[in-house]
This record gives structure tokens, sequence and C-alpha cells, in this order.
């Protein structure tokens, strides 16, 4: 009972058992925890965060980009925007670093059997996509059509572009790609609009019957693509947003991550727009 | 793990910086094992500005042709260039009279023919150079040069809170001279970092760190004016430790 | 009749009778004539009629800054030892009482925090009547009434009653009996300060004052010293920060008492800020102590101490928005 609690306070050793650049400023970190049991044990819900220590750095929260591997492995994307992911970054495999969690709600998968998916991620928001995506194909025929859409900056910070190949042949979902702005040419075998998300929304065709949609991005991103969305007839009830707070402590605790009234770390991250409508400050 | 290799420097200044570094008396040690000191004209008679270096720890204003020389040279062979100090962050003492005639403090100072001399107004660092980190303090803290140090060793810098003074008076406990005594305690806009270290002992903040992120510098001047105090003695005791205060700064 | 009176020149013996259960504190008056709760090395340290403390009572629950987590390669992340002195924390008013339920709820239901916990069960809390002065509002936030004690002391002329509220004070109080006396009358009934409720009328509608001009006025003033915060008994949001030691292998973690006025406070890494002026800091602090987040949803937590008002070094006080409301 007490080491249970304990458990949630104090990180968990871990170790960096594989590093792939992704792009620029985005590298891949698989992750193991030192325990294998505990390592196996990891039940996580897609859509839900770690808080990732890097020792001498502190503590960031990190949405699991993956579920965890045969081997309990877990994959975090990073991008090196501050002071812990720098350090984070400068990591080889066999570095010892330490986690807590999942922490965090996940996405209502369960609730959206026999749904249409469709997935909205801008930039970095892939990454919990990536894990909600991974979960929607590994129960395949619990679910309806699925649809990935995904924006980034400009090709070269299109994050996982060898899977997104691989993804853009399967015949049991959609994927579009859009980039702002195209300096080089499309990475290979990838085919790429150009312009915003919201404007890849409205010039591709997708069922909007019986569908969810999931959405996560730079906090930019929300707002308008909300709006794309309801435009279409989403129900406020069937749009859900993976929201970004500077969440300290995981647990509902260092009262950094309210919106409105409700915690990003135990509430959410994952809410419905529905509960987020009128909300000062919540996109 | 390769031993950073550190200059430490000092331009127009005290040297009090620096020798609040030697001071860290059991640190040492640990110090000399873990950084190789290649450039360290204080404390190490040998050498000259060769490089390359990790980091330079640059302490002093700019004030003279000499100094921009020196601070450019450690500047071009540093991968971090560390403002070491308020003087280097902010001008500090030096710069105190910079609102006033240069030539006429020259000859104040050193008599008639002074304003020959080569030198020019007292200024921080990033009036010249890109500065990746600041400590700040006069002299700085022990502990937030050691963390910086430690840092250090593993590439990166520490991250230091950014509140101002009174957060760590009140933590403390002290009497407020603020709120209590009326005094022109300069607390709330100067950053935090000393533990309080003159309020705690019943003397004003002076304002020796310098500027807090945030400072609420037109509220904090219309509460010293309802105190009774005059512009210019506010001017005076802001300008101290830094000559450039956005009188018009709200936040 | 129940023998639960302690005659005022019993106080020493009181406190010699306290000093066999642990480290007894409470308010005492520093050097610098500030009122803080502390170490009552004497019978004269203590001050019985002290008004209100600068810090509150938290600081013994939750430190302004401790080290949480230590780390070290071979052992990886561990928390330093925890407190093994059991603390009587002595002539708490009502209102702290009140705040130290308020953090015990946030600290110890849902996500027990094994810091505060370590500490919590190693304070004894005695409580005492007061009297309010012009800045504490207590009556008006539903905290007048005592609660969350193992002692408390009601203060007449002569002495104090006491009543027990747990176990311990039981067993406290079982210590004490060659000290107390019979019962005197009791003052007719404790004083109270404002009666009027506007803040939980306020409060119970959920209200946030969105058009209040008063929101400007505070950001235009405040000086961002983050004293209302430190001061207050519920406010608990803290930082956390680490740094590397200088064997370039170990590393320490630390938690601070933080300030949802602070602009640091809603960055997020990369300088990105979901609260970036100081208006919006100041409507997520009136949330926070209003209408609650998380599991103190719909909980006021401000208990009416005054301190904020007190301490503020240009005058700001919430309680005007409820008085624009009346």
């Amino acid at each position: 009972m007490s080491t249970n609690h304990d458990m949630t306070a104090i990180p968990l050793p871990a170790t960096v058992i594989e590093l792939r650049k992704l792009s620029d400023d985005t590298t891949l970190f698989r992750l193991r925890l030192d325990d294998a049991i505990a390592a196996r044990r990891l039940k996580v819900i897609p859509g839900q965060f770690v808080q990732l220590s890097v020792p001498a750095g502190g503590e960031v929260p990190i949405s699991l980009a993956a579920l965890p591997g045969e081997d309990g492995a877990l994959e975090l994307c990073v991008r090196r925007v501050g002071h812990v992911t720098a350090l984070l970054h400068t990591l080889a495999p066999g570095a010892g670093v330490a986690i807590r969690g999942p922490y965090g709600n996940g996405f209502p998968v369960t609730d959206w059997r026999g749904k249409n998916v469709l997935l909205l991620a801008g930039g970095l928001g892939i990454a919990p996509l990536r894990s909600l995506l991974h979960f929607l194909l590994r129960h395949r025929s619990d679910f309806g059509e699925i649809t990935l859409m995904y924006g980034a900056r400009e090709p070269a910070a299109i994050l996982f572009k060898e899977e997104l190949s691989e993804l853009s042949g399967r015949r049991d979902m959609h994927l579009f790609l859009t980039v702002d702005f195209v300096s080089e040419e499309p990475p290979g075998g990838l085919v790429c609009h150009t312009g915003l998300l919201p404007g890849l929304l409205s010039g591709v065709n997708f069922t909007t019957e019986n569908t969810v949609a999931a959405l996560c991005g730079p906090p930019a991103l929300y707002r308008c693509v909300v709006e794309e969305l309801q435009g279409f007839g989403f129900p406020a009830d069937s749009i859900f947003l993976s929201l970004e707070r500077r969440m300290k402590c995981g647990v509902g605790l260092c009262c950094h991550c309210a919106i409105g009234e409700l915690f990003c770390c135990t509430d959410g991250p994952v809410f419905r727009y529905a509960d987020l409508r009128g909300v000062e400050g919540a996109l | 793990m390769r031993k950073p290799i550190i200059a430490i420097a000092g331009l127009t200044a005290c040297s009090g910086c620096q020798l609040t570094l030697l001071n860290c008396e059991a640190e040492l040690p640990e110090l000399a094992e873990r950084f190789d000191l290649a450039y360290f004209p204080l404390g190490i008679t040998e050498g000259a500005v060769t490089g390359p270096f990790d980091a330079a720890f640059v302490e002093g204003a700019v004030s003279t042709p000499d100094d921009l020389e020196i601070l450019i040279k450690l500047r071009s062979r540093s991968r971090h260039l560390v403002a070491f100090g308020t003087c280097a962050l902010w001008g500090g003492v030096a710069a105190m009279n910079n609102h006033e005639s240069r030539n006429a403090l020259l000859e104040t100072v050193y008599g008639e023919g002074g304003s020959e001399m080569k030198s020019f107004n007292p200024q921080p660092f990033r009036h010249f150079i890109k500065v990746d980190f600041a400590i700040t303090g006069c002299p700085p803290e022990k502990p937030e040069i050691l963390a910086a140090l430690a840092a250090l060793l593993r590439g990166t810098f520490p991250v230091f809170p950014r509140y101002p003074v009174c957060t760590e008076c009140r933590s403390r406990e002290n009497r407020c001279l603020l709120i209590e005594d009326n005094e022109i305690c300069l607390g709330p806009l100067i950053q935090a970092g000393c533990n309080a270290r003159c309020p705690a002992v019943g003397i004003i903040c002076e304002g020796c760190r310098g500027p807090v992120d945030e400072a609420n510098v037109a509220a904090e001047l219309e509460l010293f004016l309802e105190k009774g105090f005059t512009r210019e003695e506010i001017g005076r005791r802001m300008r101290r430790f830094c000559p450039e205060w956005d009188y018009e700064q709200r936040s | 009749m129940a023998k639960d009176f302690l005659p005022i020149g019993s106080i020493p013996d009181f406190l010699d009778a306290l000093a066999t259960f642990g480290e007894v504190h409470g308010p005492l008056l520093t050097d610098d004539g500030v009122q803080v709760f502390g170490r009552i090395a004497s019978p004269a340290d203590l001050r019985l009629d002290y008004r209100r403390t600068l810090l509150p009572p938290k600081k013994y629950l939750l430190p302004p800054r401790e080290t949480v987590l230590t780390y070290a390669p071979d052992s990886g992340y561990r928390p330093p030892p925890l407190p093994d002195r059991d603390i009587i924390l002595l002539a708490l008013h009502p209102c702290d009482l009140a705040g130290i339920a308020y953090l015990d709820m946030a600290f110890t239901s849902t996500e027990p925090d094994p810091w505060y916990r370590a500490r919590r069960r190693r304070l004894t809390l005695i409580g005492l009547s007061c009297e309010p002065d012009e800045f504490c509002f207590c009556a008006e936030v539903g905290a007048a009434t005592p609660g969350n004690f193992d002692l408390f002391l009601e203060r007449t002329p002569a002495g104090f009653h006491i009543r027990t509220g747990s176990r311990r004070g039981e067993k406290i109080l079982a210590r004490l009996a060659r000290l107390l006396g019979e019962s005197e009358p009791a003052l007719s009934s404790p004083q109270r300060c404002n009666i009027e409720s506007a803040i939980l009328v306020a409060v119970r509608r959920g209200e946030t004052f969105p058009y209040s001009p008063l929101w400007d006025e505070f950001a235009s003033r405040c000086l961002s010293c983050g004293a209302c915060s430190l001061c207050c008994p519920t406010c608990y949001c803290f930082d956390v920060r680490e740094y590397g030691l200088l064997d370039g292998e170990s590393a320490e973690r630390i938690r601070e008492w933080d300030n949802c006025l602070f602009m640091a406070h809603g960055e997020t890494a990369g300088g990105f800020n979901f609260r970036k002026n100081r208006r919006e800091r100041f409507l997520y602090r009136y949330r926070h102590k209003y209408l609650g987040f998380g599991p103190t949803r719909g909980t006021l937590s401000c208990v009416g101490c005054g301190r904020c008002r007190e301490v503020c070094p240009v005058r700001i006080d919430l309680l005007e928005l409820f008085k624009e409301e009346r």
C-alpha cells in the first residue's frame, strides 16, 4: 500500500536502449525500466504521459509515442526545446534515466468501439496520436474508418517518415500529409499537400458520420482545427484534444497545469471539446 | 568524462567575482580535479588566452578598448561565454554615473588630462557580444557559481529561479523594511538568489543582483514616491548597480 | 464538573508536559519584532496574545524549500531521510487549523505525498481561540469554528478551557490531568468578525467576476513579490528543480514554494506561456483560492486569516471584488 504510492512519487530507474533521430531537433528514445517485472507490468492507455527524469536536469512530462513493446520498452518522442530535453539529447544508449507514471486519462478508446476515428496531428503532436494509431490498428476490427491527417512545418520536420510511408500503403486506413511550406523535395514515397492542417481538412474527403476526432498539436492549432471540425458537423463531445501544459508533478499537486478548474495532468491531458468550451485560456 | 576547459577572466571590475570563486575553499580541490583551468590570470601566473575553451567566465564591465578586445577574443574562442557577476550582466557599480558627462567624470577622478584616457561608459557584455549564461550578483553567491560549474560538467547550465528578493525574504520571515519601516528597499525589483542576505540583518536591498525579469518598475516607483522619496533619490538608488532601467515597465 | 480548565499560571508546567510528547513550537516574536511560529525554548518565548504569524504553519508540513530526492548512478533517485522528530505546534488559531485541514485534503487524499505525510504524522496541533483584527474575516468564509485539532484551548480571563479533537489529544490531556482544575464558566460566545457572507454567496455561484475592472488595476499595481502566496496558509503550488553536483554524477532535486502570480508559473519548455500577463495570473489565483482545482474543486480555500492583505506592499486585496458585488 505505502510502496504503491511511493512508486508514483519516486522515479524508477530506466535505461536508454535506443535512439532514432527523427529530425534536426527531435529524437525517438526507446527506454526500459531496469526492473524487468515492473517493465512488463506497465499498462498504458494511448494518450497517457510519463514523467521522465534526466539526472541533474530534472523532470519533464512526455507523452508515450507508442504502446509498451513486448520487452516493456517505452518510446518517447522528444524535441530539444528546454533544459531537460537538451540534456536528454546528449545521452547515448546505456545512459541511466528514470520514469514515473504513466499518468493522465488517455483517449477513451473503449467508448470509441464501432466508430470512425479521425486523427489530426500538428508537428510534435504526432507523438501521442502515434500510440493511439498503434492501438487502433492493433484492434482494427473494433473501429470503423481510420484517418490520420498530419501537418508539419516543412518536409524535413515530418517525423516518422518511414512509418508514414508504410502506413500510406495500408488499405485499412487513410493517410494525408501536409507541410506549411516546401523548401525542398518532399521525402521519397510520401504524397504531401502544401498548406496548414485546417486547409487539408477541407480539401480531402473523410467520413464525418459516427466519427470521433482526436487532435494534438502546438497551442495555436487547436482553435482553428476545432472550428473547421465543427463546420463539418462534429459535435463538441466527439472532438478530443490532447493538451500540453507545464505539468511539474503529474499527480494533481503542484498546481501549474490547471485549465479552468480542471487539471491537465489528472483530468486530462485528453479533454472533450465540450468540456473546454467557454473555459478561458483552454485553447 | 573529458575535463571541461575553462577560462576565468576579468575586465573593468574589482575581481570580487573571481575572488568569490577562489573563496569556495572546500570545493577548490574538486574543481581543480574536474576542470582544466586553462586561463585564469588572477589565480594562475602563467598563461595566455589560447583556447578553445568550453566556457569562459568573465567578470566586469566593458569600459576600455582593451576590455573589448579581451572579451571578443574570449567570445570567439569559447563555446559558452558566461557573464560572471552584476557588472558583466548589467554594468554594475562602475556604470552608476553613465548618465553624466564622461569627460567631467574622468577629470574629477584623474585630474586635468584625465579625459584623454582611452575609456568609455562601462557597459554590460550584451551590448557587444552574445552571452550564453549569466551568474548575477555583486559578488555572485557561491552556490550559484558551483551549480553552474557542476552543470557545465554535463555540458549544460542550471535553471535558477526568476523571482525577486522579497520571495526569499518573506520565506525567511524577515521584518519587511519596505512595509514596516517605509524604507527604500529594492527587494521587489531585484533578482533573488542571495537568500535576502541584507534584509535578514536589517539592511535594505540595495539591488546588487540587478533587475528581476518581471520587475514592475512603474508600480514600485509609484510606491516609493507615495512613501515620500524624491525621484532623484530613487533614481540614484536604482542606478547603483544597473544604469538602465525602464521606468515604465510594469511586467 | 469536568476537569478541563488550565489556569494561566500553569502554562510553564503545561509546556513541560507537552515537551514529553515532542519539540514544542508556537507563536513567538523574533528580534526584529516579527511574529512567527518557532521553537519555544522557555515559557517567556511564548506569545499567546499574538495576532497572526508572518508565515502560516504550512512551513511545518511543506518547507519553503526542501530536497525531495537525491540521485546517484548506482542507487537512482532516493528520498533523503524524512524528519524523525515529533513537533507539538501550539496556539494555532482556527483559521490556521482550517488551512492545515485544506492542505491535508490536497496532499493526503487522492495522491498522498510521502514528504507531506511523513511530516504530518509527526505534527500535533493545539488550537487557541482568537480575537479578530481589521485584516481577518474567518467567519465570512466559514473557518471561524475550530476543527482539525488534537487539542483546543478556549481562552477565558483566568486561563483556558481545553477540549480534545483526536485520540492523540486525549492521550496528551490525560498526561496533563494534574494541571487541570474544574471548569470556569466560558466566555459567553467567541467573538465573530465580519458577518457578511458575500464571499460564500459568490463562490457558491461559481462567480469569477470576468468584467470587473479590478483585475487590470491589480495587475498594474502588483509587484510580483510573491508575499501573498508565501504567507497564505493554503497556497501550496510548488516548483521542482534539479541540480547536478560537482562529482559530475549525482544530483539533488528540490521543491520550493511557487507563486501563480509569477510569470514563470505558466511557462512550458521553449518559452510558451499559458498565462502571459499578470491579469490572467490573477484570475488563475482567484480561481484556485475561491473555486478550487482538481481534487479541491468546489472547495473554498481562503480561511480568512488576513495575511495576504497585511503583507502586500501595494495593498492589493482580492476582497474588493466581493465588496463590489454587494
